[in-house]
C-alpha cells in the first residue's frame, strides 16, 4: 500500500484551484460582465492570485496523513462551482428569462426633487459643485461635444451620467435631439403609443440590477417587441407620469440594432 | 481478512492502560485471537494477568522505532489478526498515520483517552499537542467524570465537535455511551460507517437525477436567475472576504489581546464613540467586516464595543458618503443623516448591551477561542519574517474556509429570497409611512445589498416610498442582512444574533422616529 495522503488538504487545494479557475475563466471570457461591475475586476484578479497562494501553502500539508476526516462541509463549496457549470451566465438569451421572473424592477428612473431649497445649495460639498456645476449652469452643454448633425449621440459610457442629468435638470435638455441605444420595455401606466427606451443598470452586481430609461412616444409602438434592441433618435420633451414630470423623447425615428457586447450600463460614481 | 489497527492515545496517566485492561477483560475481547498489543510508554498502571489473553506485548521506547517496516515486521513475527496500540499522547500522530502499511492492514479507530476534568486545561494550554490527536480521533473517551454536571458535559462534547464534527465523545460512566463505544471495538465491520458512504452516494445520485428535471421544466429559468444572482453575490464578496480574512488572521496573530482590550475599554463611554468612529473609517465592505469582527471576538474584546464597531462599520464607510451624494444629488443632508444614523444606532445598541451587562464569553459559540488561528496551532515551516508571512497566509486560508461556508449559505438564501421579495413588496406600495417603514425593514433583512451600493437600490424605491423609510432601508440593510447574520453565526450564538437583530430594529425605529420628527 502506498503512503497515506491528507485527503482534506487535497480537497481544499482542489476547491481553491476550482474557484480560481472559475474566476479566471469568467474574466478571460468576459462572462464576468454578467455578474459584477467592472470596478471589482482588480479585486478579482488579486483574489485569483491569493487563492493560488493559499493552494500552494497547502501543498506541504498533503503529507500530514489524517484519520477520520470531516469532509461533508466541503460539499457546500461545490454548490457555486456546480451552479456555474450547470447554469452558465448567458446574457443575451437569458436576459428575457430573468425579467420574466420579475427579478428586476422596471422603473422609469428617479424623480428626486429638482427644486433644491436655497439653504441646501450652501450645504452642497465641493465634489458635487465640480460634478454638477453651479445651479443655473446649462448642464446639457456637457454633451455638446457628442453632437453630430444636430443629434447628440449618447454612447454607453456616458449613458448613466446623461440619464441622471436629464432627470435632475430636464429644462436644459428640452428641445434638443438625442440618439441612444436601448431596449424596449412596456411600463404599466404608459399610453398605448408609449414605451420605455431603457437599459439594465448594474450598480454592484447582478443582485441589484434595475432598468432605467427614457419614455418614448411613437406611432410604430405596436411593431416593437419587448427587449428588442433599437437605436432611437428623438427630441427631448416632457410628460407626466404618476404625478411626476419625467423626460420623454418625441418625434422619434427607430432603427433596429444589434445587442452590444456589454449589455449592461455600469453605474460608476467615483 | 483485514487486520485492523486500533490506536489508543492520550497523555501519561490519562487512563489508557486501565481502558485497555478493561477491554481485555470484557466479553467483547473473547472473540479476538492472535492479538498484538503495542505499548509506547510505560504508565503507572501495569498490565496484569497478561498470560490469560492471546496477546503478544511489544514495547517501543522511541518514536523513531515506528518506521515503514514496523507493521511488516509485526506481520512477519506474529501474523496478528488484530493490533491494539497504546500510543504516546505527546508523539506526532500524523507520522504514525503516514507510515506504510502492509497489504490489508488498516487503521480502524483512533481513541483518545482523557480525564474529563483536565480536558479543557490541556486543550487550552497545549493546543499544538492535543489538537492533532483530537482531530484524527474517531472517539474521545472521557473518564473520571463523576464530578461533572450535565451542562459541563455538554460543553466538553461541544469542544470536541468544534475540532472535528465527526468525532464522538463518550463518558465512561454513562451506560449508553459504553454500549456505543463497544460497537467501535467489535471484531467485524461496523455498519454505521457504511451508512455515511451510502448517504454520499445517495446525495450524488439525487443531484444527478435532478438535472433532467431542471432541463425540461420551467424551474430552469427560475434557477438560472437565482444562480446568476447567487454567483454574482459570491464573486463580488470574494475580494472583500479575502481582505477581511487577512486582517482577521493578522489581528489574531500579532495584536496582543491585552492591547486591544485596553483600546476598547479606555474611557468607559468614550470608547463607544471611538468604536463607532473606527467603524466609520475602516474602508471595508460589510461582508469583509464579518471575519474581522469574528477575529476580534476570538480575542475576547468587550462585546458592547465590538458590536458598536460592527454595526457602524457595516452601515457606513468612507465610500458610502460619496455614493449617497451621487445617488441623491442636491441632498447632502441625506448623506450626513445616513452616516450619523449608522453610527448612532451602533452606539446606542452597544450602550444598551453594556447596561444589560452582556459578556463576550456568554454569547460566542462555545469556545470558539479554541478555533482562533494563533501562531501556536499553525505549523509553520519557515522562521523569521518569512515564517510570519506564512503563518498569516495559512491563518487567512483557515478563516477563508470557515467564513466561506457561511457566505455560501447566506448568498444562497439571499438569492432565493431576492427573486421572491420584490414582488411581495409591490403589494404594500402607497401605504402609510409606518407600513412603508415596516416593509423597508423586511426588505433590509431579505434583500442582500452591499452598503456601498444600496443607496442606489434605495433610490429605485423612491418612486413608491417616502424618504425616511428609504433611509432606514439603506442604513439597516447591512446591519440586518440575512447573509451577514448567517455569517455572524460562525462566531456568535444564534439566540444572541436574534436578540441583536431585535435590538437593532427597536433602536433604529426610535432613531428614525426622531429623525422623522425633525426632518
Amino acid at each position: 500500500m502506498g503512503k497515506k495522503r491528507n485527503v482534506e488538504a487535497v480537497i481544499q487545494i482542489s476547491i481553491l484551484l476550482g474557484i480560481a479557475v472559475l474566476l479566471f475563466y469568467s474574466m478571460i471570457s468576459k462572462k464576468i460582465n454578467d455578474y459584477v461591475h467592472p470596478r471589482f475586476f482588480p479585486g478579482i484578479w488579486l483574489s485569483i492570485l491569493v487563492l493560488l497562494l493559499f493552494a500552494v501553502s497547502q501543498i506541504s500539508n498533503i503529507k500530514k496523513a489524517r484519520h477520520n476526516e470531516s469532509l461533508s462541509r466541503y460539499i457546500l463549496f461545490l454548490i457555486p462551482l456546480a451552479a456555474a457549470i450547470i447554469f452558465p451566465a448567458n446574457g443575451v438569451k437569458n436576459a428575457e428569462l430573468i425579467i420574466a421572473n420579475g427579478n428586476r424592477q422596471e422603473t422609469i428612473g428617479v424623480t428626486e426633487n429638482q427644486e433644491v431649497e436655497d439653504e441646501d445649495v450652501l450645504d452642497v460639498t465641493e465634489e458635487i459643485v465640480e460634478e454638477e456645476m453651479l445651479a443655473g449652469d446649462d448642464i446639457s452643454e456637457k454633451y455638446a461635444k457628442y453632437e453630430v448633425d444636430g443629434v447628440t449621440i449618447i454612447q454607453d459610457d456616458i449613458f448613466a451620467e446623461w440619464f441622471t442629468d436629464t432627470y435632475n435638470s430636464l429644462d436644459f435638455f428640452l428641445g434638443k435631439r438625442y440618439q441612444l441605444l436601448a431596449q424596449v420595455y412596456t411600463v404599466d401606466g404608459f399610453a398605448e403609443n408609449q414605451f420605455l427606451a431603457g437599459r439594465y443598470f448594474m450598480v454592484c452586481c447582478a443582485a441589484d440590477m434595475v432598468v432605467y430609461g427614457v419614455a418614448c412616444e411613437s406611432d410604430i409602438r405596436s411593431q416593437l417587441t419587448d427587449e428588442e434592441w433599437i437605436t432611437v433618435t428623438g427630441t427631448m420633451s416632457q410628460c407626466d407620469y404618476e404625478g411626476e414630470t419625467v423626460p420623454m423623447l418625441t418625434d422619434i425615428t427607430i432603427e433596429k440594432a444589434e445587442a452590444p457586447e456589454e449589455e449592461y450600463i455600469y453605474y460608476s460614481y467615483y | 481478512m483485514i487486520t485492523y489497527v486500533d490506536v489508543v492515545t492520550g497523555f501519561l496517566e490519562s487512563g489508557k492502560t486501565t481502558f485497555i485492561q478493561n477491554f481485555l477483560e470484557s466479553k467483547l475481547f473473547e472473540e479476538y485471537t492472535r492479538v498484538v498489543l503495542v505499548v509506547c510508554e510505560e504508565g503507572i498502571a501495569e498490565y496484569e494477568n497478561m498470560e490469560k489473553y492471546p496477546v503478544e506485548l511489544v514495547k517501543i521506547e522511541n518514536q523513531t522505532e515506528i518506521t515503514d517496516q514496523f507493521f511488516t515486521k509485526l506481520r512477519n513475527d506474529y501474523k496478528p489478526e488484530y493490533i491494539l496500540m497504546e500510543y504516546n499522547g505527546a508523539w506526532d500522530i500524523s507520522k504514525l498515520l503516514r507510515i506504510k502499511m502492509p497489504f490489508a492492514y488498516k487503521f480502524r479507530n483512533i481513541i483518545s483517552i482523557s480525564e474529563a476534568t483536565k480536558f479543557r486545561t490541556h486543550l487550552f494550554n497545549m493546543p499544538t499537542l492535543v489538537q492533532p490527536h483530537l482531530i484524527n480521533s474517531d472517539v474521545v473517551v472521557l473518564n473520571r467524570s463523576q464530578d461533572l454536571d450535565e451542562a459541563e458535559r455538554r460543553h466538553l462534547v461541544q469542544d470536541i465537535k468544534n475540532i472535528n464534527r465527526r468525532t464522538k465523545a463518550f463518558f465512561l460512566d454513562n451506560p449508553v455511551h459504553n454500549r456505543q463505544l463497544e460497537s467501535y471495538l467489535v471484531p467485524f465491520e461496523r455498519h454505521d460507517r457504511m451508512i455515511t458512504e451510502l448517504k454520499i452516494t445517495l446525495f450524488v445520485l439525487i443531484c444527478f437525477s435532478m438535472i433532467p428535471v431542471f432541463a425540461v421544466s420551467g424551474l430552469r429559468s427560475d434557477l438560472q436567475s437565482i444562480s446568476t444572482v447567487f454567483l454574482s453575490i459570491l464573486m463580488q464578496a470574494v475580494p472583500f472576504i479575502l481582505l477581511g480574512a487577512f486582517i482577521s488572521a493578522s489581528i489574531q496573530m500579532f495584536v496582543s489581546t491585552g492591547w486591544i482590550i485596553k483600546q476598547f475599554s479606555r474611557g468607559k463611554w468614550l470608547s463607544f464613540l471611538a468604536a463607532a468612529l473606527g467603524g466609520l473609517f475602516v474602508p471595508v465592505c460589510d461582508c469583509g467586516m464579518v471575519p474581522i469582527v469574528s477575529g476580534l471576538l476570538k480575542k475576547e474584546t468587550p462585546l458592547p464595543q465590538t458590536i458598536t464597531f460592527w454595526l457602524a462599520s457595516s452601515a457606513v464607510n468612507p465610500i458610502v458618503f460619496f455614493t449617497m451624494l451621487y445617488a441623491f444629488p442636491g441632498q447632502p443632508k441625506l448623506a450626513v443623516i445616513r452616516v450619523a444614523a449608522g453610527m448612532g444606532i451602533g452606539i446606542v445598541t452597544g450602550v444598551v448591551l453594556k447596561i444589560l451587562n452582556f459578556q463576550t464569553d456568554e454569547v460566542i459559540r462555545t469556545n470558539s477561542r479554541y478555533l482562533s488561528v494563533g501562531k501556536d496551532i499553525l505549523d509553520v515551516t519557515y522562521s523569521g519574517k518569512l515564517g510570519k508571512l506564512e503563518a498569516v497566509v495559512k491563518g487567512a486560508k483557515i478563516e477563508f474556509f470557515r467564513v466561506g461556508e457561511y457566505v455560501i449559505m447566506g448568498a444562497m438564501v439571499s438569492s432565493i429570497l431576492q427573486t421572491v421579495v420584490p414582488q411581495f413588496l409591490k403589494n404594500f406600495i402607497g401605504g402609510s409611512v409606518l407600513i412603508q417603514f415596516l416593509v423597508m425593514m423586511i426588505a433590509a433583512v431579505f434583500m442582500s445589498t452591499c452598503s456601498t451600493s444600496n443607496a442606489f437600490i434605495g433610490k429605485s424605491f423612491s418612486f413608491n416610498f417616502a424618504t425616511i423609510p428609504i433611509l432606514s432601508f439603506i442604513v439597516m440593510g447591512p446591519m440586518l442582512d440575512f447573509k451577514n447574520l448567517i455569517m455572524l453565526s460562525e462566531i456568535l450564538k444564534r439566540r444572541f444574533i436574534l436578540l441583536l437583530a431585535g435590538l437593532v430594529i427597536i433602536v433604529s425605529s426610535i432613531v428614525f422616529g426622531v429623525i422623522g420628527i425633525f426632518y
